[in-house]
């Protein structure tokens, strides 16, 4: 199916009707299917092959039948005692003014009398029809029968126009559960009118409107037949690097990424996250993935001058190194919804690829190769429109915080041992070499956070310590598959009587929370054991800081025991033989 | 260009390339209706990048009559 949609273009004809004939012969009986019944006044059969692509392409099978040619309320009336009881699910009253109302062509045309007609023909309608009635306004003449350009002076056709439309909007507006409006004068706004009407056709056919105007005619259908079957996407997963913003934030800095509306490309980024706004206000979620450092990007949604987008607009996050079908697959279990509500934006075609070919049901757009192009990149898909808005749409965001968080919780435990087994992390662990002395004086005078005592050291103490006989120094360097961490590990020891004296352990921040601290300090025991023959007790201190209060349990949830404070320094002590460091599966140890 | 016009008689007929000859026409085929003339028409229009006359467009209604208009609307020193 999917190579038949991919052989159309919208702009070739023949295209589009031999994709839609093979389509229709396809087993298509897994698709829902909406019926739609076109009635009008005009010849409907040119949006055909256009709206049956538009929702095939949305995974919906059309059912359409046509009317005949003006004969409106015949075929309305016929409806009635009819056994379609579960009635059409889209009735589309197609009118062309002119042919409405062949009044509207002359001078002192009263719009009111048209309108009382038009309302006329809704009410009987509304009568019959089980379904959503939907009507259009009209679009407004392009020949001004006053020669001016402009309607202020005189009450033209133009004018008169536009007050029966504002009419019509009115009336849909008031009677939204039942009718719906396909705004036609929208459609022949945008488009021109050399793509929208074709005269040669209207006055042979009665059919006065081009391809390119029933191409949109038929995608605003469709999406009014994706929003009642239910297909109406409901959450937009994004990439980040050059999706959310920019550049990459992991190479070019939070200063360095382009999301300033002052500049460009960094508008066409802040232009989109407005388009991210608006649909966030109609209750479309929106969520993350991608492959970045979290810290990093969470970074950006909380202190870039210019990122709209913050925390509190995101249902969910997967912002790991983990490929994307993964991540995407786990979004939508988390957020307890089926991979074809979701919309995945992504600047990467061979990301996009992948998508696309695992998860067929993921609608995948991807960041068009010229940027100007992409904050209308949403809007035009209308893939999340629906017919109303709620406020509980509106809270729906606030509502899926809350259960992401408790969920959370639990993932926790499972996924992330998961995510540190495929970071394949390798320890190497040794003592001190001459080249490690400066950087591990550094260390011992800038890291506060991870360090027991916070002894501050000279590069002249260390070279000391490597001399002392009674002194060991050890270092753990680290690295993953996405490279090295340096060195960023220290513990130095002293042999107290047959005791071993932790003087000083220190990580560096950016290696915590990956379990490397256990693994370094149970290899640097165990080999003191051996070198020293050490078989006394395992002696620590902690002194705590403002910066280091967060390790405060951590020698006694080794089974060290409280010996004595004084002065702020807290002593533990345990049996060498007693000490209790689980082993870290996923961490590969190398001694050097 | 007979091809072409084959192909997008094919594709908005939807009959075999094979069975358009040169005196397939208007309601002896059965699809070739007045609303699938309108769009075979269009079809043409867009594949050619050419505009039919509102005469033109009520009476090329025959594989032979398409073919010779094409051809003159067609620049005649550019050979297909």
């Amino acid at each position: 199916m999917r190579e038949i949609l991919e052989s159309v273009a919208l702009d070739k004809l023949s295209t589009v009707i031999a994709a839609v004939r093979k389509l229709d012969t396809l087993q298509s009986s897994h698709l829902p299917s909406v019926s739609i019944q076109l009635l009008g006044n005009i010849s409907l059969r040119g949006i055909d092959p256009f709206l049956k692509y538009h929702l095939y392409a949305s995974g919906i099978k059309p059912m359409l039948t046509f009317g005949g040619f003006d004969t409106i309320r015949q075929d309305l009336f016929s409806l009635e005692g009819s056994d379609d009881k579960e009635g059409t699910d889209l009735t589309v009253l197609a009118l062309d003014l002119e042919s409405f109302d062949p009044r509207s062509r002359l001078p002192n045309w009263s719009e009111r009398d048209t309108w009382e007609e038009l309302l006329g023909l809704f009410e009987f309608a509304a009568r019959k029809v089980q379904g959503l009635i939907v009507v259009n306004t009209f679009p407004l003449p392009c020949s001004k029968e006053a020669g001016f350009s402009s309607s202020v002076l005189t009450d033209d056709a133009t004018a008169k126009t536009r007050d029966l439309n504002q009419k019509i909007i009115t009336f849909v507006k008031k009677h939204d559960s039942q009718f719906q409006l396909v705004d036609w004068e929208y459609f022949a706004r945008i488009l021109g009118e050399e793509k929208s009407f074709d005269y040669r056709y209207n006055y042979l056919y009665h059919a006065p409107f081009a391809n390119p105007f029933l191409n949109l005619f038929g995608l605003e259908l469709t999406k009014l037949a994706r929003a009642i079957k239910g297909r109406t996407k409901k959450c937009l997963v994004l990439d980040c690097d050059n999706t959310l913003w920019g550049g990459v934030v992991g190479e070019d800095g939070i200063d360095g990424i382009h999301l300033d509306p002052n500049d460009y490309p960094g508008k066409a980024y802040y232009d989109f996250q407005i388009s991210l706004l608006h649909l966030f206000d109609r209750g479309i979620m929106i969520a993350l993935c991608s492959k970045n450092n979290e810290a990093e990007v969470m970074d950006v949604l909380e202190c870039h001058p210019h990122c709209l987008i913050s925390k509190t607009h995101l249902v969910g996050k997967k912002i790991n190194w983990l490929d994307k079908v993964t991540n995407l697959t786990e979004l939508a279990d988390d957020l307890n919804l089926s991979l074809e509500h979701l919309v995945f934006v992504d600047d990467n075609p061979f990301e996009c690829e992948m998508v696309r070919t695992l998860l067929p049901d993921v609608t995948v757009l991807q960041v068009p190769e010229h940027l100007y192009e992409f904050p209308n990149l949403l809007y035009q898909q209308g893939l999340f429109d629906s017919i109303s808005v709620s406020e509980e749409d509106r809270e729906r965001t606030r509502m899926y915080h809350l259960e992401a968080k408790r969920e959370n919780l639990y993932e926790a435990s499972a996924g992330l041992s998961q995510y540190f087994e495929s970071l394949e992390m390798v320890a190497e662990i040794g003592p001190a070499t001459e080249g490690q002395i400066s950087r591990i004086a550094q260390l011992t005078q800038k890291t506060n956070q991870f360090n027991f005592t916070t002894h501050r050291y000279l590069e002249t103490d260390i070279k000391g310590f490597l001399n002392s006989p009674i002194h060991a120094v050890f270092t753990l360097s680290a690295h993953d598959r996405f490279g090295s961490l340096g060195l960023v590990g220290v513990i130095i020891a002293k042999n107290e009587a047959r005791s071993i004296r932790v003087d000083t352990f220190l990580m560096s921040c950016r290696a915590l929370g990956r379990g490397l601290e256990y693994i370094f300090l149970k290899k640097v025991i165990g080999d003191l054991q051996k070198s020293w023959d050490t078989c006394g007790l395992l002696k620590a201190q902690f002194v705590p800081t403002k910066k280091n209060i967060h390790l405060e349990n951590f020698w006694p949830s080794l089974g060290l025991a409280r010996r004595g404070q004084s002065e702020d320094i807290v002593d533990y002590s345990c049996d060498l033989s007693e000490i209790q460091i689980e082993d870290v599966d996923f961490i590969k140890t190398v001694l050097t | 260009m007979e091809t072409r016009i084959r192909s997008v008689m094919s594709s908005v007929l939807g009959i075999d390339q094979g069975m358009i000859v040169e005196t397939t026409s208007f309601g002896v085929i059965e699809a070739w209706d007045s609303m699938n003339h309108m769009l075979l028409m269009l079809a043409l229009e867009e594949e050619f990048g050419i505009e039919f006359s509102d005469e033109e467009l009520g009476s090329l209604k025959d594989f032979k009559s398409i073919y010779l208009a094409l051809v003159e609307k067609n620049d005649p020193v550019k050979p297909e």
